[in-house]
């Protein structure tokens, strides 16, 4: 039985991995219906801009400026590469993200491949004698989970609060909703609708970026380091309903979990651990055939 | 109010408008009458700004409008509810309400001023634009600490001038759009067009799919709104009956050209008008 | 968007210069002196297979995706079961290659129905990430099942590939080489499956899939079965693929579950897009692209001063993906219409999304004076949604 939670702990700590990155491509597909490709190597990107950083100051005084920075780049990247292929449909927009892809994995390759380098988690930091963050591990009750973990999934619960809010109740998230849905009424409330994407791109290269600098700790950086992360991202994306944010961490978490217990508990012989991607991809076809947009999705189908 | 001349606008290569004149005066009702195809919406969509003119003026108050954008033109007083109604069907009711209200409140762009940064030049206008986007959510959050307890009575109160015309979108506040029917569509249109406190409304077509009897609720509430509030009224309509019924004043569009201008109660009484728009 | 028809490629001239090109020049050009740049060596002639090999795959993905609407990433999962199955099938039971090559088209077009059935039920990013996961999964499956399918180490099936049959030394008087005959097979099959694309494309089954695509509600209301062309589409573009797999056995000469993964998938899309969607011409020259673009930066270094750092190749390649969606955004078959001076056609409908919409409405503000994207017509069929409950 302490295997099964042991086996959920981590499941949840990974998931959260996934959902992290999961919440910067549901922000995206939100505002403009595209699925960007290139979600994890903007965030792997950022991630070594902050390394770069990191040699010369401090984690806490880089954290902010990277974000910054993060948030720049995603609006660059609207402005000057998406934008021009407006109005196209939207396979074309994501065979552009897959360009980027390609871009910035290899000149990330170019600039700083070769040795894998390490990264740090956040500093641990004390609020009334108790420790949050940094490194070492935890005993909850028959489980041992990492600070770090318990960072990353604080991280993502986080976020996903805080854009559930800011789409609920804050005026500009509203605006942004309302330019996924009909652009041309947008316009007719006054909203800038040119505004309003790149805020969607500066947002999720924000969230990405946070999701890079959490994952790095865990997996060495290195340029290929978020491409695994990336497809279960979408995965996750996907089972939680592409346009809700709360699906996307819900979508990882279940996911973490899933694989984990798929791996350590189905027959060795003809599933086992060597197939639990294969069974957990399956299980979220199957969710899907039940709820065909996810399991917070929200778009209505198109009435004719 | 508003002051056409010489409109011509396109849709790539076709033409739609052939230089089209019309006036709107203040405090009035205009109708624009003419068959499917006559150029009534792109009309509407020139004065609003979602449409570029190949040449010809557009004057709201004086002011040259015509190479504005759709986003400045609201700011300045206008309101267009668009044919169909475009509602943002998956958001509620109370939700379209305030995105109404949106070019009043949030002025994310630094203010009512109608024009945006287009004079100044691009990697300024590209500096400026980072750093809006990077920060306004953040200044959204700061004003709307700051300016809460005023912006909310003002959305209040044009929330219950609206209500007080259409209760049954009061009843219905938490409903999502999509599922009202056809004529708490139209209300509710008409309703987010009138939370900007508009001095000019353009209305295109509100008759289009709706029942005999919602059509004349609706119209008499457009006059009541004119009447009580003087907001000036542009109407584009291919119900010429209900149309003349609350205008003042009335043009005949035919593909692409104004052919008749007159008060309404003359068009009633032309033959021409009898026998195309009015079934006689 | 209006959906006109695209006018025919003019075929006649495309028709003489490719019978050239291919028949002549691809396999015996090694003919020509060395160093000659026209000249195309045992490397080139096997790139010249690959072209026709992934030229089959993008035709069926294009079926499905550009005809009908409905996008999969999946699709090298069809291909590795095509492949596969022809590799068991000769290397473990002796079949000889014709037989398997249909028998792997089959299996694969089976799978392809039985993926297009749940597919029913999904769209847009949905199925697109669903279909990623089924190529996601296929390696992870072919490695597991080993007993059939030889694990990890692979199929090796080049000792069972026929050598040219000798009639053709006694015809024509030419000895080929093992790689041109592979490519004349290559080429065959393709041909072949070309024409089977063009005549599905043409006939009523072909109109079903691009009135499913354009409206499915509009579709059914005229009596189109819709869920029956759509599984249709997915087994018609498996078969497709399974057909490529059994030729990737010939011309490669070896199946691993690493051959088809996901990666693969993303390849075709981006080949059916960069090449043209919903043509057939668009296929072919997305097929080329796929295999030439990662060489120009080779070549380009030929030329004095043009020199491209080759750790920067696939940034490269990236770039040109952005520019070819800029410049040419009804891909490569848009391109070459507009060059033979036909008017472009606009076919790509059903596949906007509210992010090209938006920015279409973008547009309006801010396009020079009288052009806007939007018709008076195409405005109405949305709004009229709104109606009347």
């Amino acid at each position: 039985m302490n295997e099964f939670w042991q086996q959920v702990v981590t499941g949840l700590a990974t998931g959260s991995v996934y959902g992290l990155l999961a919440l910067a491509i549901v922000l995206i597909y939100r505002s403009t219906s595209v699925i960007n490709f290139a979600q994890g190597e903007m965030a792997m990107f950022t991630t070594f801009v902050a390394w770069s950083v990191l040699q010369r100051g401090e984690y806490w005084v880089m954290f902010p400026l990277v974000l910054l920075m993060a948030a720049a780049f995603g609006a660059f990247i609207e402005r000057v590469v998406i934008r021009p292929v407006e109005g196209a449909p939207v396979l074309n927009i994501i065979i552009v993200t897959l360009g980027m892809f390609a871009i910035l994995n290899n000149v990330a390759t170019w600039r700083w491949g070769g040795i894998p380098k390490g990264f740090p988690a956040p500093p641990e930091v004390h609020v009334m004698g108790i420790k949050f963050m940094g490194e070492g591990a935890l005993d909850i009750g028959p489980t041992v989970v990492s600070y770090h973990d318990l960072t990353i999934l604080a991280f993502a619960v986080g976020i996903m609060i805080a854009l559930y809010v800011f789409f609920q109740y804050t005026p500009l998230g509203l605006a942004m909703r309302a330019t996924a849905q009909n652009p041309i009424a947008s316009r007719l409330m006054g909203i800038r609708v040119g505004r309003m994407l790149t805020v969607g791109w500066a947002l999720s290269a924000l969230v990405g970026a946070v999701a890079g600098l959490l994952i790095a700790p865990l997996i060495l950086l290195q340029p290929p380091m978020m491409m695994g992360v990336l497809l279960y991202a979408f995965a996750a994306a996907v089972l939680g309903g592409l346009d809700s944010p709360v699906g996307a961490v819900v979508g990882g978490l279940i996911i973490g979990i899933t694989e984990n217990l798929v791996g350590t508990y189905t027959p060795k012989e003809w599933l086992g651990p060597d197939m639990k991607l294969t069974v957990t991809l399956m299980i979220i076809v199957v969710v899907l055939l039940i709820r065909p947009t996810g399991l917070f999705g929200r778009r209505t189908l198109r009435r004719v | 109010m508003l002051k056409v001349r010489d409109l011509v606008a396109a849709y790539g290569p076709i033409v739609a408008l052939h230089g089209v004149s019309l006036e709107v005066p203040e405090g009035s009702i205009v109708a624009v009458l003419g068959a499917n195809g006559a150029g009534k919406s792109t009309t509407l969509r020139a004065v609003s700004g979602l449409l570029r003119p190949k040449s010809g003026s557009i004057e709201f108050d004086g002011q040259r409008i015509d190479h504005l954008s759709a986003e400045q033109i609201v700011s300045l007083g206008m309101s267009h509810i668009p044919e169909g109604r475009q509602l943002f069907s998956e958001l509620t009711v109370l939700e379209n309400l305030k995105l109404g209200a949106y070019s009043r409140f949030a002025q994310a762009d630094g203010g009512g001023h109608p024009v945006g940064r287009e004079h100044l030049p691009p990697l300024s206008r590209l500096r400026h634009y980072l750093f809006q986007a990077a920060t306004s959510g953040i200044r959204d959050l700061a004003r709307t600490i700051r300016e809460y307890r005023q912006r909310r009575q003002d959305f209040e109160s044009a929330l219950r001038g609206v209500f007080d015309y259409f209760p049954i979108l009061a009843e219905r506040r938490g409903q999502i759009a999509g599922t009202l029917s056809g004529g708490e569509q139209q209300m509710l249109a008409i309703g987010r067009g009138l939370m900007a406190r508009p001095r000019l409304l353009l209305l295109d077509e509100p008759s289009m799919g709706l029942a005999p009897i919602v059509t004349r609720e609706i119209f008499e509430i457009i006059e009541t709104i004119n009447r009580t509030q003087g907001v000036t009224i542009l109407l584009v309509e291919q119900n010429a009956n209900l149309a003349l019924d609350i205008a003042h004043y009335g043009y005949v569009l035919e593909t692409g050209r104004i052919t008749l201008a007159d008060s309404s109660e003359n068009l009633r009484k032309s033959e021409a008008v009898q026998r195309s728009y009015l079934g006689q | 968007m209006r959906r006109i028809a695209p006018p025919p490629t003019p075929k006649l001239v495309v028709f003489v210069f490719l019978a050239f090109f291919l028949i002549w020049w691809v396999p015996f050009s090694h003919a020509l002196p060395d160093g000659f740049p026209l000249r195309l060596g045992t490397y080139r002639t096997f790139q010249a297979s690959e072209i026709a090999m992934w030229a089959i795959v993008a035709l069926g993905l294009n079926i499905l995706t550009g005809y009908n609407g409905q996008i999969s990433l999946g699709h090298s999962a069809f291909v590795a079961v095509g492949g596969y199955a022809t590799a068991i099938l000769m290397v473990d039971y002796g079949w000889p290659f014709w037989t398997t090559i249909i028998v792997g088209g089959v299996v694969a077009g089976t799978l392809g129905f039985l993926i297009g059935v749940p597919a029913l039920r999904l769209t847009g990013p949905y199925l697109a990430i669903a279909t990623l996961g089924l190529a996601l999964a296929t390696p992870q499956i072919l490695k597991k099942y080993d007993g059939l399918t030889h694990g990890t180490q692979g199929i090796n099936v080049r000792p069972e590939v026929p050598p040219p049959p000798g009639f053709i030394h006694d015809w024509f008087g030419i000895s080929l080489t093992n790689d041109q005959w592979i490519y004349f097979l290559a080429l065959f099959i393709a041909l072949l499956m070309t024409i089977l694309a063009v005549n599905i494309v043409r006939s009523r089954i072909g109109r079903a899939f691009v009135a499913i695509r354009d409206s499915e509600i509009a579709a059914q209301a005229m009596g189109i079965s819709v869920p029956r062309y759509k599984t249709m589409a997915f087994a018609i573009s498996a078969f497709f693929g399974g057909i490529a797999g059994g030729t990737y056995v010939q011309v490669v000469g070896y199946v691993s579950p690493e051959s088809f993964n996901f990666l693969l998938s993303i390849n075709f899309l981006t080949t059916i897009v960069v090449g043209g969607l919903a043509s057939i011409l668009g296929s072919v020259l997305g097929a080329a692209g796929l295999v030439v673009v990662p060489e120009l930066p080779g070549l380009v270094s030929f030329i004095p001063g043009a020199a491209l750092p080759n750790e920067l190749s696939w940034a490269f390649y990236g770039a040109a993906l952005i520019l070819v969606m800029i410049f040419a955004p009804y891909g490569l078959a848009g391109l070459f219409r507009r060059l033979m001076r036909v008017r472009p056609a606009m076919v790509l409908g059903g596949l906007s999304s509210a992010y090209g919409r938006s920015v279409e409405a973008l547009r309006g503000a801010r396009a020079s004076p009288g052009q806007t994207g939007a018709g008076p017509e195409d405005r109405s069929s949305e709004n009229h949604s709104d109606a009347e409950r």
